[in-house]
């Protein structure tokens, strides 16, 4: 007669025990695997913001004219998180409603300004936004720095004197620090974006930042 | 963190060419392209919210003596962006090249686009 062998309890209890392990093993890692992926992801979208934010306020300061640029950037435009002070600071230039009219240039080719542009940091904590108002002075003429551009009127902003903002667009979010120095007639500007993601390991959210620096001159004219 | 060098490296790339290209400005406009100044380092955050990547650069200049007639003379201006994060556990083993570089033609007193 002939014996059939199978397992006996031992053996199946170690399989399964074994097996649990390696699963968990396995799962830990693909877990991990992850969670390096969404760093990953992070990294490039943060990054990817810090330029794009750059590089649109890059042609827009580029393209105005120095003597026409206002700053906001002294105490009054800090906060602090966490123990360590960031500036939120402001610039306004000028600019033209529509650069591809050429209604809006002289026969020499200078712009004939007609707007300005509001780039700042709100000052929400921990994170804030970098915002470009685009403002109609109304019949005031677009020949020097905007009479209208105080700390007040970035905080809680009125209807400029005779004009109107025309336009609100957020170039980026979670924003900690945009300092705006002044070198040589150029502005060096710093843009620092905090991003947040859930890591590779236990624990609280892994917290990077993503910082991009320019230099820039304004090269334009006034008729 | 070995699984994470790829993005390191992209983000600190990036930076490296903003941070190359803001120096070569910096020397143009303060009218240092002859002599060029000494090495620089300045610290920017690309991937960590406490720790700041050090960024070293160095610019040289070399006189172009073919340059056209009506340019009398210009330089070659290159500026050399290499980084280092100070962080422990950071190895430049197995990491490639931690450097970028820029370079551009400047012809004192003409405007080029």
């Amino acid at each position: 007669m002939r014996r059939l062998r199978g397992f006996s309890l031992l053996e199946v209890l170690m399989s399964a025990f074994l097996l649990g392990i390696l699963s968990l093993v396995l799962f830990e890692l693909f877990r991990a695997g992850t969670g390096y992926f969404r760093v990953a992801v992070l990294r490039q979208g943060g990054q990817g913001a810090a330029r794009r934010a750059i590089l649109a306020m890059e042609r827009k300061i580029q393209q105005a004219y120095p003597e026409a640029t206002a700053v906001l950037n002294d105490v009054s435009r800090t906060v602090t998180v966490e123990g360590v002070t960031f500036h939120r600071d402001a610039l306004c230039l000028p600019d033209l409603s529509d650069w591809g009219d050429m209604a809006r240039f002289t026969p020499g080719g200078l712009p004939i300004w007609d707007r300005y542009t509001v780039l700042y940091a709100t000052a929400e904590v921990p994170v804030g936004r970098l915002v470009l108002l685009t403002i109609d002075p109304g019949s005031s003429a677009v020949s020097g720095p905007w009479a209208g551009f105080t700390p007040a009127f970035l905080t809680t902003p009125p209807p400029p004197p005779g004009g109107a903002v025309l336009s609100s667009k957020v170039l980026a979010q979670d924003v900690v620090d945009f300092n705006v120095a002044v070198d040589s007639e150029s502005f060096v500007v710093t843009l620092r974006l905090r991003g947040k993601a859930l890591g590779p390991t236990h624990g609280p959210a892994r917290v990077e930042d993503f910082e991009a620096r320019m230099r820039v001159k304004p090269q334009n004219r006034l008729p | 963190m070995a699984l994470l060098g790829s993005s390191t490296k992209t983000a600190n790339l990036t930076a490296g060419m903003l941070f190359a290209r803001e120096r070569l400005r910096e020397v143009i406009e303060k009218d240092q392209y002859w002599p060029v100044p000494a090495n620089l380092a300045s610290g920017i955050y690309t991937t960590d919210s406490t720790t700041q990547t050090r960024f070293f650069s160095r610019v040289t200049s070399v006189p172009i003596s073919a340059s056209p007639p009506e340019y009398r003379g210009g330089y070659f201006l290159t500026v050399d962006v290499w980084w280092w994060n100070p962080a422990p556990g950071q190895a430049r083993q197995g990491q490639g090249i931690l450097s970028t570089r820029t370079s551009q033609f400047f012809y004192p007193g003409v405007s080029v686009p």
